[in-house]
């Protein structure tokens, strides 16, 4: 017996707020998927894209504080790559309003294609055990022989993908916010641009919250974790497959795409949500069409488009939850 | 009391898991007992919140279950019998994880897993990942994690399924040490039925989905109509007669063996002073006294009757148990109390 045995004692102790213990799972749930060698290594380039938005934001700052006409430095080069030569003169020439347009725009890009593409590979190595883990293993009567009720569950294990889908995509947005304000003119700037701030988040909750529900339906009717990541990949790249088909399909016989098109593909409903979250036409509007922008703006031709997008997501969203809560509950009961 | 049960049915679909079960019990520790489907586990769960019953009312320390679960699981612990492991966590990490879950903060439980796990016999495995646990290591986490948040009441689903002798000696200990020396007042479920008799004070048979006996184990150990086995080495006749002369009757069932007692005789003191005569007819008559010691039904003929009398609705398990035609006096089932030899 070990000298430091104390044997059995009662506890009588203050309990954690029953509003706080799905956080536990969260934590728990962060720390047990970060075992994995393969996500720790996928860390290492997660900020990678940020030495392109990085300089992107940079340039933005410090044109504005120089004649774009005249100067031909490092930073209106970029600028001027990223968003075309006539928004680089509008930069210039008005800097306070045109500075938050072309912070949205970068921002939504950095959203809809960099934060797209890392939350897709993320949510595959996270999602896919959370639940059908605890199927298998049947720890559901560890969890719920303990004052936890199936709906904090399910906010605890959703929460473990949010945590990651926000690592990928809030956390670097918002350095990029924090690398904006330093290299602004001035710290005006801050007060200008604090919408900005509020649309990352939204952004970022309106990614991060059904994903982590489809990811958590997914892995709740399989007991094996492979069918859920095999499931993840097939949504999102065979959605991407149909929407684009069809896309050019109608592009091809000269007809508008119906509204409805962009469902097909989550990639897509992302985009045309982001698009309104950063109001991309209205900062386009003003930042004047420039081709660079043209590779987006082809896929948002479609105003009706975001109807279609926000009751998709959550209609999937509402259906996600109650078949994890279903499933749930049956397993429980059997 | 513990709990409180009163007239419990659930169903799933045509079945009825638990067909208006009413009994109540007190603190201690409790075996329950019953064949595959008897709605041992439903019943468990039922107590817990996790399955809602069709009808009836269930109180676990008078908090009604339908209305109060979250509170009462922060009453209780339950040690599950199936795996319930989180692959990849360590030891001191699962039952930490359990002591969270109940509200405990994550500093605290972290070291109360640790007491916990010491307290289970299990503090040298701390480290590793509980995937690589043998059973009986998964059945001492399960314990710990069960009993980190200190429950008044424990609920152990086949604790001692797939341990070795030794695993399940400790085991047992264990739970009678939580019941005796912690005051912590438990329900086992199992099949083993010796278990039982080493950990528990008394027993529900459930069959059905019915109540089908219960009581304390001593009362139900004890005959309907009581004698006393006496082994000898001697004068077999003598002794029946001296015996006979205290008016006993008595039966031989084996060479060597005497069954005693004084059936006709409805005064209890003098069923108390049998063991007494039988001790003076051995002096008078002359014969070494191997072994005295009071019949009592095993429990596993308490169980086994009272299955039968459940498929048998006109008989009652007392009637049943006052018919001794399963007991063989010469195998190894003769239970009973030993009794002192004496001068």
């Amino acid at each position: 017996m070990p000298v430091h045995e104390v044997g059995y004692r009662p506890w009588e102790g203050k309990t954690r707020s029953a509003a706080t213990r799905w956080t536990s799972i969260t934590r728990r749930g962060v720390a047990l998927a970060h075992k994995s060698w393969i996500l720790r290594r996928f860390f290492y380039f997660v900020y990678v894209p940020l030495i392109y938005y990085a300089p992107v934001f940079l340039a933005i700052g410090l044109v504005s504080q120089e004649d774009s006409r005249t100067a031909r430095t490092l930073w209106t080069q970029i600028a001027k790559e990223a968003l075309g030569r006539g928004a680089l003169d509008r930069l210039v020439t008005d800097s306070v309003q045109m500075r938050e347009a072309a912070w949205s725009i970068v921002f939504f890009m950095f959203f809809a294609y960099t934060g797209a593409i890392l939350t897709f590979i993320v949510v595959a190595f996270v999602g896919p055990p959370l639940v059908s883990r605890d199927i298998r293993s049947r720890t559901f009567l560890i969890y719920f022989s303990k004052p936890i009720s199936v709906g904090e569950y399910i906010l605890g294990k959703a929460a473990v993908v949010g945590s990651y889908v926000v690592l990928v995509t809030l956390v670097p947005a918002i350095v990029l916010y924090v690398i904006s304000i330093g290299f602004a003119p001035s710290i005006g700037a801050l007060f200008d641009t604090w919408r900005t701030v509020g649309k990352i988040v939204v952004a970022g909750a309106v990614l991060a919250v059904p994903v982590s529900l489809v990811m958590m339906a997914m892995s709740s009717v399989v007991r094996n974790a492979r069918y859920a990541t095999f499931a993840w990949i097939v949504v999102c790249i065979f959605g991407e497959l149909a929407y684009r088909a069809m896309f050019f399909a109608f592009r091809s016989k000269n007809l508008a795409e119906p509204a409805w098109l962009s469902i097909l593909s989550p990639r897509q409903t992302f985009l045309v949500i982001y698009s309104h979250i950063f109001d991309v036409r209205g900062s386009v509007d003003m930042l004047g069409n420039s081709h660079r922008f043209r590779f987006f703006m082809e896929d948002l031709k479609e105003p009706a488009a975001f109807g279609w997008c926000i009751v998709f997501l959550m209609a999937v969203s509402g259906v996600s939850y109650w078949i994890v809560r279903s499933r749930v509950r049956g397993i429980l009961r059997a | 009391m513990i709990l409180r049960i009163e007239h419990v049915t659930k169903r799933y679909g045509a079945v009825k898991a638990l067909d208006d079960l009413t009994f109540s019990v007190e603190a201690g520790a409790v075996g329950l007992l019953g064949p595959n489907g008897a709605g041992k586990s439903t019943l468990i769960k039922m107590l817990l919140g996790l399955v809602a019953m069709t009808e009836g009312r269930a109180h676990v320390f008078d908090l009604d279950v339908r209305t109060s679960a979250r509170r009462i699981r922060e009453l209780v612990g339950y040690m599950p019998e199936d795996d319930c492991i989180v692959p990849g966590l360590r030891g001191i990490e699962a039952v930490a994880y359990a002591g969270e879950l109940a509200g405990i903060p994550p500093r605290t439980a972290l070291r109360r897993a640790h007491e916990m796990l010491d307290y289970c016999f299990i503090g040298e495995e701390r480290y590793r990942e509980v995937q690589t646990y043998s059973t009986g290591m998964r059945q001492k986490i399960r314990l710990a994690q069960a009993i980190i948040h200190a429950p008044k009441l424990l609920f152990l689903d086949e604790p001692t399924s797939g341990l070795d002798p030794e695993g399940r000696e400790r085991m047992l200990r264990l739970i009678r040490d939580l019941s005796t020396q912690r005051k912590m007042s438990v329900v086992v479920s199992t099949h083993i039925l010796k278990d039982v008799e080493l950990c528990c004070d008394s027993i529900v048979v459930l069959g059905h989905g019915r109540l089908l006996v219960q009581d304390d184990l001593a009362v139900l150990q004890r005959t309907v109509d009581p004698y006393v086995v006496a082994r000898y080495r001697g004068d077999g006749e003598a002794f029946a007669r001296e015996l006979g002369v205290s008016k006993l009757e008595t039966e031989a069932p084996a060479d060597g063996m005497l069954r005693v007692s004084a059936p006709s005789d409805p005064d209890p003191s003098r069923q108390a002073e049998v063991p007494s005569l039988v001790f003076g007819a051995a002096k008078r008559a002359g014969v070494e006294l191997l072994e005295v010691r009071r019949s009592r039904n095993s429990l596993e003929q308490v169980f086994l009757e009272a299955i039968r009398a459940a498929e048998r609705p006109e008989a009652d398990v007392a009637t049943a148990l006052a018919s001794d035609d399963d007991i063989d006096f010469a195998g190894p089932s003769l239970g009973g109390e030993r009794l002192d030899a004496g001068p």
